[in-house]
């Protein structure tokens, strides 16, 4: 899914590069290799971009203002539930790091769920199921 | 209009046998007294397959686990409280009820084994959060000497049983708090304390055997707890664990049942929403703690950037006492320059006094809980006395030689 018919998305106009020689230099030594840097973070942790050829997740745009702002790409219902499970999967591993790294010495994790039993192993906050009203 | 109850019905049902119904209402009965119209129970399903039944209230948490099946969701239904109650009514008859969700309607169906229906609108704005896990680990705590009691559930019984006996003639005044037990786990017995001298009446102490891993003593408010004990099948043990002396929370755990309690300590619970109350009423904020656990201390700034702390201190007599510090000056060694420093200060100061501690000089002003309602007074002197002492950090170090 394309997420506007300008490059920037709606509500954000269109960056011209020709207004200033400062301004410029200022996307081209500061804000592009920020957008460079953050994309590939983004692909590294959640894949590419399923609704665009470069895989990128943010661009560069601009405000009404004038402001400089990073956009993301809108995506469609169904990559945005991919999305959401892989933020999931992201939240377990850090968790996991977590408990892997205690800062006491002391601590035994595995003895409390071994006492808990059945219930701990409940680790992780579910989904909540949320009201649903079809038309 | 007859409605068509199986009508949009959801791709998941989940089967609901008459113990497990009956096992949750008791513990919801247990838990709340009265059914609150806008709390929930949630179900759902463990990594290991089993179902999940879980009911909190502020300081409580108690699941009941059941054989779920293999179609279970794994997401967390909220189940309005209200609506279990009608559940009970609805199974007498048959072995259980379905549940599912009309997606047309946003209800909740209950078809029970006669054929007979119940819907309830899902709820709306809740979402099953961490402090609803039943098991809360908490590595980055320390942890020195977890204790863990297996106990016979006609002992547990017993215990509870103790908990919930009210001294007769006991009045005491509308919105005190009720006495917290002080539960101890050693040497192969469960102790447990009732002090009902605030009450004007008397200790009550009682044990029964267990076998014991560890020592440890916690305090908590037990009447839930003890109302959710009495619902138990008197058959087997129960196993209770505290993971060391800091931690949150003790767990009492039978076969399909379990229970969280918050670790708290009684004058914290009688003394803390009243000191930041009365800290409000005199403009200062005190910052918002992490733990669910009542604080024994809480941070506030004054003047935008002079950190001060307020306490709380139980005495040997049950007496509380409110302290305010400030923080003049760290990395002070002992010497008598300080202290003679430190002592001219406490000539000149009124209703304050600074002392050197862990290398600390502090300035404490001090009341009895009781007089909290003239804050106003106990603010003003601290903070003249902080005034007075602004200057202490850049003199103290040279009496330090």
């Amino acid at each position: 899914m394309s997420h506007s018919s300008s490059p920037f998305g709606d509500g954000f106009e269109p960056f011209d590069p020709s207004q200033s020689i400062e301004e410029i230099e200022k996307v081209v030594l500061d804000l592009e290799p920020k957008i460079r840097d953050l994309n590939r973070h983004m692909i590294d942790v959640l894949g590419a971009c399923p609704e665009n050829e470069t895989g990128n997740w943010a661009y560069l745009a601009r405000t009404e203002l004038g402001e400089f702002v990073i956009g993301f790409e809108q995506v469609s219902i169904k990559s945005g539930m991919k999305l959401s499970n892989r933020f999931l999967d992201v939240y377990r591993i850090l968790d996991d790091i977590d408990v892997a790294a205690p800062s006491s010495s002391q601590y035994q994790p595995d003895l409390g769920p071994s006492i808990v039993g059945d219930a701990a192993s409940l680790r992780f906050v579910p989904s909540t199921h949320v009201r649903v009203v079809r038309k | 209009m007859i409605p068509d109850f199986e009508a949009n019905c959801s791709d998941w049902r989940i089967r609901i046998s008459l113990r497990e119904i009956l096992e949750v209402h008791l513990t919801l009965s247990a838990i709340n007294q009265k059914m609150r119209p806008n709390h929930v129970v949630w179900v759902t399903k463990g990594e290991n397959g089993k179902r999940l039944w879980i009911i909190r209230d502020r300081s409580i948490l108690s699941w009941v686990t059941a054989d779920g099946e293999s179609t279970d969701p794994t997401f967390a239904l909220p189940i309005p409280e209200l609506f279990i109650e009608q559940l009970m009514e609805m199974i007498a008859g048959g072995d259980g009820i379905d549940l599912f969700c009309n997606e047309v309607e946003g209800t909740i169906v209950a078809r029970s084994d006669n054929g007979s229906y119940l819907s309830i609108d899902h709820p709306q704005n809740v979402e099953f959060k961490r402090q609803d896990l039943p098991y809360l680990g908490n590595p980055d705590r320390e942890h020195n000497g977890p204790a863990i009691a297996t106990v016979g559930m006609l002992d547990i019984v017993q215990f509870a049983k103790f908990l919930f006996k009210f001294p007769s003639g006991v009045d005491w005044p509308p919105n005190d708090v009720m006495p917290f037990v002080a539960m101890a786990l050693d040497k192969d017995t469960l102790a447990w304390t009732m002090d009902w001298r605030r009450q004007d009446s008397y200790r009550f102490t009682g044990s029964v055997p267990a076998n014991t891993v560890g020592a440890i003593t916690a305090t908590f408010y037990p009447y839930q707890m003890a109302a959710v004990l009495l619902t138990k099948d008197r058959d087997g043990d129960a196993h209770i664990f505290i993971d060391g002396e800091n931690a949150e929370y003790a767990y009492f755990v039978g076969d399909d049942w379990g229970i969280r309690i918050l670790l708290d300590a009684e004058y914290l619970a009688r003394w803390n929403h009243k000191v930041v109350r009365e800290l409000k009423n005199v403009g200062v904020d005190v910052d918002n703690w992490k733990s669910q656990q009542i604080p024994s201390f809480m941070t506030f700034t004054l003047n935008q950037s002079d950190l001060c702390y307020v306490s709380l201190h139980e005495l040997d007599d049950l007496s509380v006492t409110v302290r305010l510090t400030a923080i003049l000056s760290d990395d002070v060694p002992e010497s008598l320059g300080v202290y003679g420093e430190i002592n001219k200060l406490n000539d000149a100061l009124v209703g304050a006094r600074v002392s050197l501690r862990d290398g600390e000089v502090r300035l404490v002003v001090e009341f009895p809980a009781e007089g909290i309602t003239n804050m106003t007074a106990h603010m003003s002197t601290f903070t003249k006395a902080l005034a007075q002492c602004k200057d202490v950090h850049t003199f103290l170090p040279l009496f330090a030689g």
